[in-house]
């Protein structure tokens, strides 16, 4: 024998009045120190952002003065052995760009 | 030890997202979200991989406000990497904000075709060293008239400005940053200053405008 299917209802179903009236549990105190910086609110990105950056066909010029404008860090490791016995491991991260973007132009 | 390569900083997370085979995530730190891939090695340096860095700095930059683009090669260890960005985090704060809801773009000149003569380097051989030298650096702290023009033309429209100097064999140029919403108005502005001796590009992710982070 079928059960009659119940109609079911979209809305959300009420709290119980008992639990609407329950008081909520007291916050726990947040801990002393400064607060976060906040930051401003941002709008969400517009749709003409996409177009206003071009993807593609970008020149070589443009993707070398975009990038290496602020140099290149270059990775390096070296191991020193001596008859074939691994004796020091160097770590080498080295910054390669203009001088003036590091140091304050001399007057 | 987990190893990150770094493309850029944001004070907004975006969702993944894949470009050109390269999984992008935004890691937080300190409030700070930082756009990384897990790599196990730094890309050499080449023009295929510069321009795929170029490729996911300007995807990235599409779907945030605010982006300040890293160095090619910065490839390092998450503890690192946190280390660095709560001890800077105010120069970054302070970078983001100047930079949010706006965009670079590029007036480049070529030195050598847009000088006078006497602008020009002297010949080599006809002086001392420092004469040479001296006849340079004055050469190059002057800017062509036309650049000088646009620059001028534009002054309502610029937020900040910076010069990067170029010689007799590579383009200077300035560069500007501008509200995004200012782009056209900028580039109708600049239409009648650009020639074979100076350029207009972009509008371009802030490149030239991101503090120095890793000093």
């Amino acid at each position: 024998m079928k059960r009659p299917k119940r109609p079911r209802s979209t809305v959300p179903a009420s709290r119980p009045v008992s639990a609407a009236r329950r008081p909520l549990p007291p916050r726990r105190a947040k801990s002393p120190g400064p607060p976060p910086r906040a930051l401003p609110p941002v709008p969400k990105p517009r749709a003409d952002t996409a177009s206003l950056v071009p993807a593609a066909h970008t020149s070589l010029a443009d993707v070398i003065d975009n990038l290496l404008n602020r140099g290149v860090v270059l990775n390096a490791d070296v191991i020193l052995a001596l008859a074939d016995v691994d004796l020091v491991y160097l770590r080498l991260s080295a910054l390669l760009c203009a001088a003036d973007r590091i140091m304050p132009p001399r007057p | 030890m987990s190893r990150v390569y770094v493309f850029a900083l944001t004070s907004r997370r975006a969702s993944p997202f894949t470009v050109q085979g390269h999984r992008i995530q935004f890691i937080e730190i300190d409030h700070v979200f930082v756009a990384v891939e897990r790599r196990v090695t730094a890309p050499a340096l080449s023009e295929k991989e510069l321009r795929i860095q170029h490729a996911i700095v300007t995807a990235i930059f599409r779907r945030v406000e605010d982006l300040l683009p890293v160095r090619f090669g910065t490839w390092m260890d998450r503890h690192e990497l946190s280390e660095v960005v709560v001890a800077r985090k105010a120069g970054i704060l302070d970078a983001l904000d100047l930079v949010r809801g706006r965009v670079q773009m590029t007036l480049r000149f070529s030195s050598a075709l847009s000088q006078s003569p006497e602008q020009k380097s002297p010949a080599r051989g006809s002086e001392s060293g420092t004469a040479y030298l001296e006849a340079r650096r004055a050469a190059h702290r002057d800017l062509p008239c036309s650049i000088g023009e646009a620059r001028e033309a534009v002054r309502d429209l610029v937020v900040a400005e910076r010069i990067g100097r170029g010689s007799e064999a590579l383009a200077g140029a300035v560069y500007h940053l501008i509200s995004r919403v200012d782009v056209r108005r900028y580039r109708a502005v600049t239409r009648p200053f650009q020639s074979p001796v100076l350029t207009v590009t972009g509008p371009w992710p802030p490149f030239a405008f991101a503090p120095e982070p890793w000093p």
